[in-house]
């Protein structure tokens, strides 16, 4: 037997032999039947639907969305004004960034969601008191400033040659970024852009701090207001699931998107 | 000037998703808050904030079957007095930490969630007359029943408490030599502490004690402190209409009997 195949057989031995201790010790010291009860007991977990999916799946995906559009204006905007050649432009865009990436999206959501409504009084329109758009703004002001990053980093990565070529033919500075500039950019930073998506997803469970009403429930929500009344933890796991289900086909999809841009560069 | 072009058309695309934004969240909150200076009249939307789940006053999962999706004593009593006034009631689920900034920044028109009366409350908030006679009281493990018969025997003892509430400034102002506190969210996370362990009393609101103890036959109130508190409902300091429409609404269920029939609902007994 080769020296190399002697190796990868201890591999495999040392693998088994781990998974082995993992599982006796769980099997020797977990309390099977009260986690069976607690966290998967089947007709609570059938209870959940088509609830969770009509109302939470629905709803993460409405407040992930109104962040993620708004975060990408955000972003862009932010971005722009980082390579503008106007300083105060720079550093107002710089401030942003900074600021909204060392803070955590609960302190924002709870800022924004209580600071806009006592901030405008009653020169706030009351739908932008909503959780709609008072936590979906909240989360925009958070995902723009990684979104900007992300974006500038993209727009950096366009060859130069490509705005150089755009101006000798005599088109516009902005022009050029526009038609040239951004479309090559966001190709690049696509799959990113969607990791920022599947962030966001799990950030939007923070905004029922701001008070939530049935209807308007997220995911985790609806899991956590029903297992406190019911006592049963299985409606977590089924939250739980509800965001793998949702998740996992985006991250497949980056992967493939990030492949599919390093075979298009090769 | 290098892309001042590209700025302004990145802030009309601003605007434009914005509003798309808008016309997203109408669906679900047209029917929103009045605003507070205006008087209450048939088929507007009284928004509440509650603390939800605070058995037996406020609980449920949104799936009850009641015109809110929630039930309890409090919501009961709220909805009723809806009802009178032909109002739809809404109820958003509000932590009880967070609840009064809710109220403050509109999420709701008021709080209807065990909110005692103290001097603090009555000095920033609309609160009606008292519609529940509450008080304090310690719960502990079934097997500790003997050990902490009151809160001074839990000295050197980790005790629990729901953040924000009465019950926590009553333990810091009679905390036994060498006491920590435990400040938890909500009721629930209170109760899991006491049975994990991890806390060795909660001290929070009678009724929800008492009735966790009904429930739950390893735990029992080993202590009630009449600290002779009520409960009300409480409103925005400058919401007078508000204020009205609840405290009348109270008067006229206790008058016609719908409170005692309510009560009677929920604590096996008349008031």
């Amino acid at each position: 037997m080769s020296r190399q195949r002697r190796n990868l057989i201890l591999q495999w031995l040392a693998f088994f032999a781990g998974i082995g201790v993992v599982v006796a010790f769980l099997a020797l010291t977990v309390e099977w039947s009260s986690l069976h009860r607690l966290f998967f007991d089947w007709a609570v977990f059938k209870d959940q639907f088509p609830n969770m999916i009509t109302e939470g799946i629905r709803n993460t995906l409405v407040y992930t969305s109104i962040g993620f559009g708004g975060g990408l204006v955000f972003g862009l905007i932010a971005a722009l004004m980082r390579r503008s050649s106007v300083p105060p432009a720079r550093a107002a865009a710089l401030a942003y960034v900074d600021v909204m990436r060392s803070l955590p999206a609960l302190l924002v959501i709870l800022i924004i969601g209580f600071g806009l409504p006592l901030a405008f009084g009653e020169n706030l329109p009351s739908w932008a008191n909503s959780n709609f758009a008072a936590g979906g703004f909240a989360l925009a002001m958070v995902a723009g400033a990684y979104m900007a990053e992300t974006i500038r980093a993209g727009l950096e990565a366009v060859p130069k040659g490509q705005t150089e070529a755009a101006r000798s033919l005599g088109m516009k500075s902005g022009q050029t970024t526009v038609t040239i500039v951004l479309p090559q950019a966001f190709r690049i930073i696509i799959p990113p852009l969607t990791n920022e998506f599947i962030l966001l997803l799990k950030d939007s469970s923070l905004i029922s701090v701001l008070g939530i009403v049935v209807g308007q429930r997220e995911l985790t929500t609806i899991g956590r207001q029903v297992s406190n009344s019911s006592g049963n933890y299985t409606p977590l796991i089924a939250a739980a699931l509800c965001y793998i289900c949702v998740t996992l086909p985006l991250t497949f999809l980056v992967r493939r998107l990030e492949r599919r841009a390093n075979a298009g560069s090769r | 000037m290098r892309s001042v072009s590209v700025r302004i058309s990145a802030v009309i695309l601003a605007s434009g998703l914005v509003l798309s934004a808008c016309g997203d969240s109408k669906t679900d909150t047209a029917t929103a808050t009045a605003t507070a200076t205006e008087s209450w009249s048939s088929s507007k939307t009284l928004k509440i904030c509650s603390d939800i789940p605070y058995e037996p006053m406020e609980y449920g999962d949104g799936s009850e079957a009641t015109p809110s999706g929630y039930t309890g004593f409090d919501i009961d009593l709220v909805q009723k007095i809806a009802d009178d006034a032909k109002l739809k009631l809404s109820v958003s689920v509000t932590p009880f930490d967070g609840i009064f900034g809710a109220l403050n920044a509109k999420k709701c028109d008021a709080i209807v969630s065990s909110v005692s009366i103290n001097d603090e409350r009555k000095k920033n908030y609309g609160l009606t007359e008292g519609y529940y006679d509450s008080g304090q009281s310690l719960l502990v493990r079934k097997a500790d029943a003997d050990t902490y018969k009151t809160l001074p025997d839990l000295a050197g003892k980790n005790i629990g408490v729901q953040t924000g509430t009465t019950g926590e400034d009553y333990t810091k102002a009679n905390l036994p030599a060498g006491a920590t506190i435990t400040s938890l969210a909500d009721a629930p996370a209170l109760f899991a502490a006491l049975e994990s362990k991890k806390i060795d009393a909660v001290l929070q609101d009678l009724p929800v004690n008492l009735f966790r103890a009904t429930k739950n036959d390893q735990v029992t109130v080993s202590e009630k402190i009449d600290t002779k508190e009520q409960y009300a409902m409480a409103t925005r300091k400058d919401d007078a209409a508000t204020l009205k429409l609840l405290g009348d609404g109270i008067a006229k269920a206790k008058s016609d009997g719908s409170y005692d029939t309510i009560f009677e609902k929920y604590f096996g007994k008349k008031p």
